[in-house]
């Protein structure tokens, strides 16, 4: 097994993955943000005790919510390859690995934001009601302006989250820095791939998290 | 002028209910105080008046319009007219002291122009215009129940409902706030309900005055006929020269009055 170390190809195919990886993770964290942030309003809004008492509603998404996120991410990878499918058009590549990432993360984030917004103080929901306000002033005025710190943080929660779930997708063939470490680093024993591949993963969770907090940190600064 | 008429209400998890067949009337231009101990339901009545708390019968007629019997929107636009303070101030804190004021303009859909004058005018009037750009978290308690003044008087409410407002705050706030709710209640003749536990507060600025009891509303009117009836208890708490405390059946103050000990009040 001698071979020489080729850094060009070994740069190259983690550019490449790193890209795939990115692209998926913006991509998955946009629809989870569109999917669960309105989700996550939902469920606080239709509690018994809520804005808009729902409880057969709530009972309903919310038993939906813990079924997506009692199934570990790898079974719900390969369970998911029908829909994918049916969306996508071919189960193979980024685009595709979306799908399950996507359906995978919003449940997490749904709840993350149903707490967000639970931490806000109730006082300031009636005053907004005793000024003659709408569920809709509620929500755009209250509800997620005063919880955004506590939605910030949620976000970059769920993008860490999902770096980890986009590396996961290798399994179905989806590319990205997870599938580089299966083939290189598992599959044929390459382990400058391997540490390269962990190290560019890192310095992404770390770039992620580092970011979030600093958004977190401004925002509550003035507060 | 707000009248309420037979209003009950009973929590679902409670025995005792909050508020037992309670009517009253609030004539226009009134400083009117409701006092009361904690659990007295005096915090019940007063989110009845504008519906926060929807009560299980009676009515609540405001310039003859029944509250309890508007749709969604109409009570809305009713709510409009009447301002409210809080203990909690209940202030936004995503939004600066000015934008916080102009929170029930927008709620109105007043345009921006005439918010911005208005902001500033309501500013003035309550002394915080120099604050305009700064976060609730920044201001002292004074300064946030200002703030909730000038937020409450926004869209030019006809009445104003006040909850325990001073009752976070050190004696001297709290002369200051009562002294701008009266300024408000002669410069603008806005009518100001308030519930409070305090005594002095009544004594202090309130024309009209009422005492609430395990949900029932045990005496009620001008304080100057309460100070005339020799008979009224409440009249008698709210002399000058005898503090005695509301709730003067307590045990042991009999006593202590038959000595000449005056009590403070609770």
């Amino acid at each position: 097994m001698n071979r020489t170390i080729d850094w060009d190809e070994i740069l190259q195919l983690v550019l490449n993955a790193t890209g795939e990886t990115v692209y998926m993770v913006l991509l998955a964290g946009l629809f989870t943000l569109l999917i669960g942030l309105p989700l996550g309003v939902l469920l606080f809004l239709s509690r018994r005790d809520g804005l808009l008492p729902m409880p057969r509603c709530n009972a309903a998404l919310s038993g939906l919510v813990n079924l997506g996120r009692s199934l570990p991410f790898v079974v719900l990878l390969i369970a998911l390859i029908p829909l994918t499918r049916l969306v996508v058009g071919t189960t193979l590549g980024s685009t595709a690995a979306v799908v399950p990432i996507t359906i995978g993360a919003f449940p997490f984030f749904a709840r993350i934001v149903e707490n967000a917004l639970d931490e806000v103080d109730t006082g300031r929901i009636e005053a907004i009601l005793a000024m003659g306000g709408d569920i809709g002033h509620v929500i755009f005025k209250v509800l997620l302006p005063e919880a955004l710190p506590a939605l910030l943080a949620g976000v970059t929660l769920t993008l860490v989250m999902l770096i980890g779930f986009s590396s996961m997708a290798g399994v179905i063939g989806g590319g990205g820095l997870g599938d580089l470490a299966i083939r290189y680093g598992y599959q044929r024993f390459n382990n400058e791939v391997m540490v390269v591949t962990v190290v560019v993963l890192v310095i992404l969770v770390q770039g992620v998290q580092s970011l979030g907090d600093r958004l977190v940190r401004s925002l509550a600064h003035r507060r | 002028m707000i009248v309420v008429e037979q209003l009950s209400k009973t929590y679902p998890s409670a025995a005792q209910p909050a508020l037992d067949r309670v009517s009253l009337s609030i004539p226009d231009g009134a400083i009117y105080g409701i006092l009361g101990r904690s659990g007295a339901g005096k915090s019940t009545l007063l989110r009845c008046l504008n519906l926060l708390e929807r009560p299980d019968s009676g009515r609540i007629v405001l310039d003859g319009i029944d509250l309890t019997t508007l749709s969604n929107n109409a009570l809305r636009r009713q709510r409009q007219r009447i301002g409210m303070i809080f203990q909690g101030f209940n202030l936004l804190h995503s939004r600066s002291v000015f934008d916080n004021v102009a929170v029930p303009l927008e709620i109105a859909n007043v345009g921006k122009p005439w918010r911005h004058v208005r902001v500033r005018e309501l500013l003035e009037l309550v002394g915080l215009s120099d604050k305009a750009q700064a976060f609730p978290s920044q201001l002292s308690g004074g300064q946030k129940q200002r703030v909730g003044i000038a937020r409450a008087l926004a869209a030019e409410p006809a009445y104003l409902l006040s909850d325990e407002a001073t009752s976070a705050l050190d004696p001297q706030t709290t002369t200051s706030i009562l002294d701008l709710l009266r300024d408000i209640n002669r410069q603008l003749g806005v009518t100001i309900v308030l519930i409070t536990h305090e005594l002095d507060v009544v004594k202090s600025i309130c024309d009209h005055a009422a005492y609430m009891q395990d949900g029932r509303l045990l005496e009620a009117g001008p304080v100057p006929r309460l100070l005339a009836d020799a008979q009224s208890p409440l009249g008698a708490s709210l002399r000058p020269t005898c503090g005695l405390p509301l709730g003067h059946d307590a045990p042991g103050l009999s006593f202590l009055k038959q000595y000449g000990v005056r009590a403070a009040h609770s």
